[in-house]
């Protein structure tokens, strides 16, 4: 019996075949060029929609009730946004605010969306995630953007 | 030979300095290993400038044992955090983090030791057994052979893929896409790179390995909030001897496939893992088991990744070609010191050899001692909140996407897949064929296009090599045995459900 598709898999479904038709365009272009620099991104992207076609194939689209009924449904609608925009923001703002900053107002927004409330816990994690990625950041050597501020 | 290296382990074990440096390189190496997005040559890499104060024989005993560590630290978050620290890593979340789930973290770490030293053990007495004779065969590998090899990969993987094999064989394709963006290597022309010089040189395969694993694991975890599952709490279950006994097959079988594609040149350690679950499902009297908290999933990769680490030192010992990422770090610490492994590094610096043989020993025995001592404290890991190890995990995998070359488009990269990730994995796709086609994209991309060309276009070479021959044979039955093994379980069921 075919179940109840979820949003996750159409975005991830339709982000495949997105992919693998813009494979199939630029490969066959490099085809046109040169036969053997694209023939392998060809029958890959070909492949790729194909088989994300094929996902789609035994599952169909109903009310959301039905999909919770078959525990289809994501615990939380909200949180999982919610951090992405808070992790795309943090990439904008990283050479404003410098990478420590940046990254204790990205820690403080995933804990408090995740539903951490209790300021021991908040302060705690803040000052241990933050010591930890300085000394990372030292053991490894690397220059973060505009350093610790 | 066995003199020597028996003469060799008496000496080290006087040398209070180098038993030391093998205890501290094992200890590092599980930490690197075990370290989202800092891999095994990441973190050999990383401890590379520290052997230049050391003699030739600390330093590359240092960077082996490290090595021997790092195998086992990989399989340390991919059981307990379904976070590879590695991609030879990926495939032992499909059972480790399932053991997890059900509360036998603590057996299925055990276990990974047991198979590790059983599978390094066996490594390294096939180095010692095969070292000049086996390196030269694997040195006439050529381009239709690594073809072979990289279609037999694709088909283990998919053989592996639990649920649904179609949604593994996109993952793979996605996979093997991504590979291909950058700079064509033979033509040097662009593909896939929309006019963007920080894609010229390719998607860089660390940030999107701690993108698909790390940062999409974080954002699950932070969803989950303040739930923990009373069912994560470990339970005190032990692997002990009569597990040992009974699990042995599979770390035969894992061993056994580390070292044949440890010893090829660029077989590749994500290979050996794969395989040697794929073939211990296969001979499994329970695969249905598989991918659903089977011990045997967990114990068979291991054995392979750690026998591995000896069998891969045959090619870079013997012929001074590395087999794998992170010998190729440990040829860097032989050059640091103005040696040149290859055929004369045996007649002209045969104490070395035995010696990082005994090493590579002792190495092996600091691993199980170290990773048995560190199994209390890591099962604290999975005490912690989810959203405050989510929030761990996330800022560890951006540093570890920055330093893997210091631009923020690792960055951006690692955010994008982990966002990409997060829907994968809540759709149920699986992540671990997207790492392993990034891997053998280009393997396979390159030596097919080398040998078509040196054909003439014909395929016949790929038939005429007896050694071609069998892996695609074998990747046929394999092939063969993923299509006919639902429609046989659903002939039974049918017959089952008929009245007789």
């Amino acid at each position: 019996m075919a179940k109840d598709i979820t949003s996750s898999e159409i975005i991830s479904y339709t982000g495949c075949i997105i992919i693998g038709l813009v494979g199939v365009y630029f490969s066959y272009q490099m085809m046109t060029h040169d036969m053997l620099v694209g023939l392998v991104p060809f029958a890959t992207s070909t492949l790729l929609v194909v088989f994300a076609g094929l996902s789609f194939r035994s599952k169909h689209i109903a009310n959301p009730e039905n999909a919770i009924q078959d525990g289809d449904a994501p615990r939380s609608l909200w949180k999982a946004p919610i951090i992405m925009v808070a992790l795309v923001t943090f990439l904008f703002l990283i050479d404003i605010l410098g990478f420590m900053l940046d990254t204790a107002v990205l820690i403080l927004v995933v804990l408090t969306t995740s539903g951490v409330r209790k300021f021991s816990t908040i302060a705690i994690t803040l000052v241990a995630v933050l010591a930890i990625a300085f000394l990372f950041q030292q053991m490894l050597g690397i220059e973060l953007p505009r350093g610790l501020i | 030979m066995l003199w020597d290296i028996a003469h060799a382990l008496f000496d080290i074990s006087l040398n209070v300095k180098l038993i030391g440096l093998i205890a501290l390189g094992a200890g590092l190496g599980i930490f690197g290993g075990a370290m989202p997005g800092l891999s095994a040559p990441g973190a050999l890499a990383i401890s590379l400038p520290f052997t230049y104060s050391m003699n030739a024989l600390e330093g590359v005993s240092f960077l082996a044992s490290m090595y021997t560590g790092a195998q086992y630290g990989g399989s340390i978050t991919a059981t307990l955090l379904n976070t590879p620290g590695a991609p030879e890593s990926a495939v032992m979340t499909l059972d480790g983090f399932e053991l997890t789930r059900r509360g036998l973290a603590r057996k299925a770490l055990q276990g990974a030791i047991w198979a590790g030293f059983v599978g390094g053990l066996i490594g390294i007495i096939f180095l010692v057994l095969l070292l000049n004779t086996a390196a030269q065969e694997a040195a006439r590998f050529g381009p239709v052979q690594y073809t072979a090899l990289a279609v037999l990969g694709f088909t283990a993987m998919s053989s592996v893929a639990m649920g649904s094999h179609i949604k593994a064989l996109a993952a793979a394709m996605l996979g093997l896409l991504f590979s291909l963006v950058g700079l064509d290597p033979i033509s040097a022309t662009p593909r896939f790179t929309f006019g963007s010089p920080d894609l010229y040189g390719g998607l860089p395969l660390v940030p999107a390995l701690i993108g698909l694993f790390a940062v999409s694991e974080a954002l699950i975890l932070a969803e989950r909030g303040l739930f923990m599952s009373s069912s994560e709490a470990q339970k005190p279950v032990r692997f002990g001897w009569k597990d040992f006994l009974e699990h042995s097959r599979s770390m035969g079988v894992g061993s056994a496939v580390g070292l044949i594609i440890g010893v090829l040149p660029g077989g590749g350690a994500s290979i050996a893992s794969w395989l040697a679950y794929s073939l211990s499902r296969f001979v499994s009297k329970e695969p249905e088991n598989y991918g659903k908290g089977a011990i045997d999933g967990l114990l068979a990769p291991e054995a392979a990744d750690k026998s591995m680490v000896g069998a891969s030192l045959i090619p870079l010992l013997a012929l001074g070609v590395p087999s794998t990422a992170s010998a190729g770090v440990i040829l860097g610490g032989f050059e640091l010191h103005n040696i040149v492994p290859g055929p004369d590094l045996l007649t002209t610096h045969s104490d070395l050899v035995f010696a990082i043989i005994a090493a590579l020993l002792i190495a092996n025995f600091s691993v199980a001692c170290l990773g048995f001592a560190l199994i209390y404290p890591l099962l604290r890991v999975r005490a912690v909140q989810p959203a405050v190890l989510g929030v761990f995990v996330l800022v560890l995998s951006l540093i570890g996407a920055y330093a893997d070359n210091g631009i923020k488009f690792s960055m951006v990269l690692a955010i994008s897949m982990g966002i990409f990730g997060y829907f994968l994995r809540r759709a149920n796709v699986p992540i671990a064929p997207i790492i392993l086609g990034m891997l053998l994209g280009p393997i396979f991309d390159q030596n097919l296009r080398r040998a078509l060309i040196a054909s003439g276009g014909s395929l016949a070479p790929f038939v005429e090599d007896p050694f071609s021959l069998t892996l695609l044979t074998l990747a046929a039955v394999l092939a063969l045995f993923v299509m006919l093994t639902p429609m046989y379980k659903r002939m039974k069921l049918r017959r089952m459900k008929s009245p007789a």
